[in-house]
């Protein structure tokens, strides 16, 4: 992940229409953006779809943007504006998803063979956990977990003071870990490291 | 997970347990990488036109604006040149090429043609005293800037033979 310095490198010589810059944002970033769109419930061939959508808007845009720290925010919210444009235009012509296809969504592609089967199933039991998290508490362990956010940057992105996201944080994987328990799944092992 | 600006990369979280669930969701969070091999090429792909047009394109269209506006402002000015200081023989000569434009040498089939023969119809473009009108039909009558600059272009070179 670029520091503050070289990512205002990086996005100065890509508004400048260095191919070489522009390659290095969409290596770090369009797999953070497509993960969060997955997360939030889009299929994988939607998440690609908005995922190159959101790149071409970002590529047209970025002569306009000058960086204050805030470039991963403005990305996300591009990618979560046009999840939910998506998400309206949908319901405009089709049958509303039910939950059980939502988690279907989030639990990834065809089952994959054993035995990975194991880790599949532990995955998706987490992942349909976490879709059952408030929207606000989803929010929080998508953006930091998925999108790969620092609490900083989630502070800025949401508006709100660093203590009040960090207890927020703190709440939200706390109801996870009650919600897992409570569906029968083993809680995970405890390392001990910070993450 | 590893936060690029050390801000409480964890430390909020003081059980073992929650740690270890953070920690296995940023495992989840890393696993929609494997979904979709060859994502950031395709990515890149898609995006990297838009990343050269953003600077190229607007220059492309308003230049092409200006050499039409500038095509027309030539057109104005050479027939005030005509009309108010063309009195000899020879301006006489051209007043009269430019009389025989429209019986001779154009066949008012195309758009574009129409267009010259609306020029030189407006009596008002060559009597001198209403040039203006002369550059709107220009730029107005057929809505196409490049057929416009060409043909205006063919009439100049050629000083209103063609």
């Amino acid at each position: 992940m670029p520091d503050e310095s070289t990512l205002a490198d990086v996005l100065s010589r890509a508004s400048r229409g260095d191919d070489a810059a522009w390659r290095v944002l969409v290596d770090e970033y369009s797999r953070r953006v497509y993960g969060l769109l997955r997360s939030q419930g889009a299929n994988p061939d939607l998440a690609e779809e908005i995922t190159q959508s959101v790149f071409c808007t970002l590529a047209a845009k970025l002569p306009e943007y000058v960086e204050g720290g805030r470039f991963e925010s403005w990305l996300f919210r591009i990618a979560m504006n046009r999840l939910r444009d998506d998400a309206r235009r949908r319901r405009r012509h089709a049958r509303p998803a039910g939950e059980a296809e939502v988690l279907e969504g989030l639990a990834g592609p065809a089952p994959e063979p054993e035995p990975a089967r194991a880790d599949a199933d532990d995955l998706s039991a987490l992942r349909a956990a976490v879709a059952r998290l408030s929207p606000s508490d989803r929010e929080i362990i998508d953006l930091r977990h998925v999108g790969g956010m620092s609490f900083r940057q989630m502070a800025e992105h949401l508006g709100e003071p660093l203590g009040t996201l960090l207890a927020r944080h703190h709440r939200a994987i706390g109801k996870l870990r009650a919600a897992l328990q409570e569906a029968g799944i083993a809680p995970p092992p405890a390392h001990g490291g910070a993450p | 997970m590893n936060d690029p600006f050390h801000d409480h990369a964890g430390e909020h979280l003081d059980d073992p347990a929650l740690r270890a669930l953070a920690q296995r969701l940023d495992a989840a969070g890393r696993s929609y990488d494997r979904e979709r091999p060859g994502l950031a090429d395709r990515v890149h792909a898609a995006s990297v036109r838009h990343l050269a047009g953003a600077r190229t394109a607007p220059v492309a269209v308003i230049g092409r604006w200006w050499y039409a506006a500038a095509a027309a402002v030539m057109l104005a000015l050479s027939v005030t040149a005509v009309v108010r200081f063309g009195t000899g023989p020879g301006a006489a000569k051209d007043i009269a090429s430019v009389g025989m434009v429209r019986t001779a040498q154009l066949d008012p089939a195309g758009g574009s043609e129409s267009l010259l023969v609306a020029l030189i119809d407006q009596d008002a473009a060559l009597d001198g005293e209403s040039l203006d009108g002369a550059s709107a039909i220009a730029l107005t009558h057929r809505g196409s800037p490049d057929l416009v600059e060409i043909e205006l272009e063919e009439l100049l070179a050629t000083g209103g033979r063609r």
